[in-house]
């Protein structure tokens, strides 16, 4: 009987305090997501909502890497630039910068611009905002990646694929993109949350392509830090 | 069992309950589902007095639950969060103005790139105990150098110019209206918002992708780029972050009030970082600013009286000039979706649009034709160009005139050398107050300066003003208040008294907004839901670019383009483009209903 009561303190304890503890935080001010529509209750907010798969990158683990860097592949010149205009390819060149390498940046690169680079980053992740404000057309960047690939291609250039910007970079346009890249691509940064449906582990898996997970655009520093240092 | 085991027992349920009600008094924001959980359990532990129920209200139209329905207050902003700041207050003994006013400095923190400290805004306040309606100006002002011609106020460049900060408002006003019609101090109101800072608060999707649509601008400040981001990268969604920068700059605003921010050390400290980066503000810039209470000019719309802002917001006459305009075209008959609504409503748009540009400034500097605008004679005689069927290809600026005031010619003849960020906020309490107010940083973000320590950015208004002598009207020059498009609505029923409180962000497409939320409301009796978030369109100016979701039927769509209208972002079922609405609408059974617009994630409070 002792132990069925102290069991069931415990749990009443638990309960207690994990109600506390939730309504000491800012979050909390927040309504949770099943609360009713009609009512004196506050707007729907749930920050945590979007992903809803297993991760194995967390705040305490940032990076998770799948398959084995060759970093002697990756020498210079190095050309940092974007394929869908969004603002991953300037979270890229910050990123860069923190590293502390030399590196060309230009966003809007044309083929001929990286021809001779030893080593090519490109940022993956359509913008429609990005296009907008750089005044190209789906089909323009489209046609301007595909150019960009074939003089890779013709260099035999190193690309690293970096899809830095998360679960929002996911979209017709970025996928079709991230697919050309990875076609040619020896390695793979992808922010994790991107991953939910496994197209980027996968893709990885099957062709023997290395893949360092992170599970926050900021954590792209350590991973070129340590590819590039 | 024997007697002691039996009484251990006993104890250990009460025990158990103890901590089961302890929890139901700690958690505020336990879900529906919890509490009756909570309450079945009160039941059962008659000592413990039960809880009351909470009353649940239906709220039709409320598509993506971003309403809320309360009897004793509702608020409505940017942020559910923000909104809840303002019903906390109220639930505490404060009124709907002294509830704005938190709310105005919690969206400073939750959606800084819209509005904040460095920024300006209108506030329109129906004052119940008097029956009257007030309108507070806190709009930003040109500093003593802003002579026509000599600083560089572009916004267009990476980042904007230095020389394109005005002086903020937003302290004066908003510690003015606290002053004037509040009941709680300056500590008391931005409490919430302190301890919000410092404690933390989730990063949204909109947090993001407002940074990431100004990032470049908030690269060339190490101190801003910090300030927002993950040491310059953007934060996953759901991170918990704080500015206690901002909470330090709150906390002194709370002790030091208006002269804390406007004459003091504090402000020293800002105006020598400014100059040290090229910016022209000085001290006795910040010493001279005020704010101004002016009357809200008004109209009359199918027996409702609608009140707004006068310059220098040259979005409220325009918006007053267009329902007057659309007053003489029988809408209901019409249809919201129609070709032919549609069409009166941009043309009238078009028109006003082109009176707000030619004839609206500073009201202390020029003699504003306003009374001329919104009359119902002008109105009709501007409808007159509206052909049912046809849209206007060429709206012109109607035959008013607009001339310097003695003061601006005095100010002119001594003129020597010397993505839109916006946020609208409502609410309404028990005793009958009404605010709607709109606050804007100008672009988002605006100048993207932040002197560091402080916590929040400098707006760049001062590329409101028309930089050329050459100008009709809004001249750069000395002091002068810098026009914007905010106008804050108070929509009042045939007894007088507020019905409807509405308003939008967007520059003009926030006129837009105000128009077809209003519209909406009187002429297709929609609650203030189904206003918020009925399909809607936004001309661009006198050009035949509608933005216009895809909701419309496919005939309205059709035939709009059959007018020559070309149709932009017309694939998206609900556009940030077309601005965003808050509203709250004191219904007829005594209930209060806050509705935030899901264009941009909005939400609203009530209790």
């Amino acid at each position: 009987m002792k132990k069925i009561i102290v069991v069931l303190l415990a749990i009443a304890l638990l309960i207690g305090f994990g109600s506390c503890s939730k309504a000491a935080t800012p979050a909390a001010a927040a309504p949770a997501a099943n609360t009713p529509s009609t009512g004196t209750v506050d707007s729907e907010y749930d920050p945590n909502a979007t992903v809803d798969f297993e991760m194995k990158t967390s705040a305490d683990k940032r990076v998770v890497t799948i398959g084995e860097i060759d970093k002697s592949l990756y020498q210079s010149p190095i050309f940092v630039t974007s394929f869908g205009q969004s603002t991953d390819a300037a979270m890229l060149d910050t990123v860069m910068k923190r590293v502390g390498i030399d590196y060309h940046y230009n966003p809007t690169a044309t083929a001929d611009d990286i021809a001779g680079s030893k080593t090519v980053i490109i940022a993956v992740g359509a913008s429609t905002k990005g296009l907008g404000a750089a005044g190209i057309s789906e089909a323009d960047e489209t046609a301007r990646a595909k150019a960009i690939m074939k003089q890779i291609k013709a260099d035999g250039s190193q690309v690293i694929c970096c899809h830095i910007g998360g679960s929002s970079r996911r979209g017709a346009l970025s996928d079709e993109l991230a697919d050309m890249v990875m076609k040619q691509c020896s390695y793979i940064v992808l922010k994790e949350d991107a991953n939910f449906d496994s197209k980027f582990t996968d893709f990885a898996s099957a062709h023997n392509i290395p893949i360092s997970l992170i599970f926050a655009t900021k954590d792209t520093v350590s991973v070129f830090t340590d590819i590039f240092k | 069992m024997n007697m002691k085991k039996t009484l251990r027992l006993y104890m250990a349920l009460l025990a158990i309950l103890i901590c089961i009600l302890t929890a139901s008094g700690c958690s505020k924001s336990s879900t529906a589902a919890q509490q009756e959980t909570i309450s079945e359990v009160a039941e059962v532990a008659s000592p413990v007095p039960e809880e009351k129920e909470k009353e649940t209200f239906e709220f039709e139209g409320d598509t993506f639950k971003t309403g809320a329905v309360g009897r004793n207050g509702a608020a409505a902003c940017a942020s559910p969060i923000a909104a809840k700041v303002a019903t906390d207050i109220m639930a505490k003994g404060g009124n709907a103005v002294d509830a704005a006013v938190g709310m105005i400095y919690a969206v400073g923190l939750l959606e800084p790139a819209a509005t904040g400290i460095g920024g300006a805004g209108q506030m329109v306040i129906y004052l119940a105990s008097e029956d009257r309606y007030v309108n507070i100006e806190y709009m930003t002002q040109a500093p003593k150098a802003a002579v026509t011609g000599a600083l560089d106020t572009s916004t267009s460049e990476n980042p904007p110019s230095v020389e394109a900060l005005a002086i903020p408002g937003v302290v004066y006003g908003t510690l003015t209206a606290l002053e004037e019609y509040g009941t709680m101090t300056a500590a008391e109101v931005l409490q919430p918002v302190i301890d919000l800072a410092r404690n933390g608060f989730p990063v949204t999707e909109r947090w993001n992708a407002n940074i990431e649509g100004r990032y470049a601008n908030l690269s060339a400040y190490d101190y801003t780029l910090g300030l927002y981001t993950d040491d310059g990268f953007l934060w996953n969604e759901g991170d918990m972050i704080t500015n206690n920068d901002l909470a330090d700059t709150l906390e002194m605003i709370a002790t030091e009030g208006i002269k804390g921010f406007y004459d003091s050390d504090y402000t020293q400290k800002m105006v020598d970082y400014i100059q040290s980066i090229g910016g022209v503000l000085t001290r006795e810039d910040f010493a001279q600013y005020r704010s101004v209470e002016r009357e809200p000019i008004s109209t009359t719309y199918r027996g409702y009286t609608v009140y707004t802002t006068t310059g220098p917001s040259n979005g409220g006459a325009p918006l007053l000039e267009m329902l007057n305009i659309a007053e003489n075209f029988d809408l209901a008959s019409y249809g919201a979706d129609s070709p032919e609504t549609v069409e009166i409503l941009s043309d009238a748009f078009a028109l006003a649009y082109q009176d707000g540009v030619a004839f609206i400034a500073d009201p202390d500097y020029y003699d504003i034709p306003v009374d001329t605008m919104i009359s119902k004679e002008y109105g009709q005689e501007r409808a007159k160009s509206i052909e049912v069927g046809s849209r206007i290809k060429t709206a012109r600026a109607g035959r008013l005139t607009i001339s310097l005031s003695e003061t601006g010619k005095k100010v002119l003849s001594a003129n020597t050398p010397d993505q839109g960020g916006t946020s609208h906020m409502v609410c309404a309490d028990s005793m009958g107050n009404v605010v709607s107010t709109t606050n804007t940083n100008g672009i988002n973000f605006g100048s993207a300066v932040a002197v560091p320590g402080t916590g929040f950015v400098f707006n760049a208004h001062l590329a409101n003003l028309n930089n050329m002598e050459s100008a009709r009207a809004n001249q750069m020059m000395p002091y002068i208040k810098v026009r914007s498009t905010t106008c804050p609505v108070i929509v009042a029923g045939s007894t007088g008294k507020p019905v409807l409180a509405v308003g939008s962000p967007g520059n003009w497409a926030l006129v837009s907004a105000a128009l077809n939320a209003v519209v909406n409301y009187i002429d297709f009796d929609m609650n203030c839901a189904e206003a918020a978030l009925a399909p809607r369109f936004w001309r661009d100016g006198i050009s035949k670019d509608l933005y216009i979701e895809a909701r419309y039927s496919a005939s309205t769509l059709e035939a709009l383009k059959g007018m020559g209208f070309e149709l932009m972002e017309s694939d998206k079922d609900y556009g940030a483009h077309v601005g965003c609405v808050a509203a709250v609408e004191i219904g007829e059974d005594g209930l209060i209903y806050a509705i935030g617009d899901d264009r941009r994630h909005y939400g609203a409070s009530a209790y």
